[in-house]
């Protein structure tokens, strides 16, 4: 089957909104660069950067960064610490099903933590608690 | 008694190369490092939209250069950079307009990663041109 790099962004949504301990933590699924309107614990998956590995003929392997984080408005009640920590635990080193690739390697190269604070009203605040997944898939 | 012997000729003019060689990379170097990181700059200057103008008046690059290295360093010192890099949920401006959510973009950070491989990319070359075999890869 031809390898489709969108493929790789989808198998990442779909594993990390299809693990029920998550969605316990944040209910309102995994989504790819923003989620519905409405939503107040949700977790967001962006590409950040990507590359390809040439070698004579094609690519070896495609080596992306993708942002994934939890997101929670504040009154939400979201326990950021385990909904992070469950985040790792479905990506450290865990092999991510694609069809026409092979995976190569899956692990958090930096996290990330921060507080947004609405201009106009600062009781208004988001949490964001993730990191910055480096992906590598070649091509089968 | 065995009268074999080694000669090296062109001893001298070596060591003086060696120890030429950390000033003249130096000085190529830094002028890569440095071209690089004011192109990443133009770049993300350039992707950053044109409403207040903030994104773009705080980006800032530093140089710093010695005889035997070269560091150039990008950065944006925006309060706003954060939530443009990184994304942010339903919000409203100072000025009260409702801004809604934005989804990440990471032009600063995928331009930065883009810029830094095509320098080491350089500077591989640069170290070829000297004579030195370049073997791995920076990242």
């Amino acid at each position: 089957m031809p390898s489709n790099s969108s493929d790789i962004d989808s198998a990442l949504v779909t594993k990390l909104g299809a693990d029920a301990a998550l969605l316990a933590l944040l209910p309102h699924g995994a989504h790819w660069d923003e989620a519905p309107p409405g939503s107040t614990r949700f977790v967001i998956v962006s590409l950040v950067d990507a590359a390809d590995e040439p070698m004579q003929g094609g690519c070896a392997y495609e080596d992306a960064l993708y942002l994934v984080k939890a997101v929670a408005l504040s009154t939400a009640g979201a326990d950021m610490k385990a909904a992070e920590a469950r985040i790792k635990a479905l990506l450290e080193d865990q092999a991510l099903v694609v069809a026409g690739y092979t995976w190569m390697t899956l692990h958090r190269e930096a996290r990330i933590r921060r507080t947004e604070v609405d201009d106009a009203d600062p009781s208004i605040r988001w949490y964001h608690r993730g990191g910055h997944y480096r992906l590598q898939m070649a091509p089968s | 008694m065995s009268s074999n012997r080694f000669v090296f000729s062109g001893l001298e003019e070596l060591k003086a190369q060696l120890r030429a060689l950390p000033a003249a990379l130096a000085g190529e170097g830094g002028h890569l490092v440095e071209g690089h990181a004011n192109g990443a700059a133009a770049t993300i200057k350039a992707g950053y939209p044109a409403r207040s103008g903030e994104l773009r008046d705080k980006l800032e690059v530093e140089h710093q250069t010695s005889a035997f290295g070269a560091r150039s360093v990008v950065r944006n010192r925006s309060k706003y950079a954060d939530e443009f890099e990184y994304g942010s949920q339903a919000r409203h401006t100072a000025i009260g307009a409702n801004r809604g959510s934005m989804p990440p973009n990471p032009l600063f950070t995928q331009t930065i990663r883009q810029r830094r491989r095509a320098m080491y990319a350089d500077l591989q070359g640069l170290l070829e041109r000297h004579g030195l075999e370049v073997t791995g890869d920076a990242e």
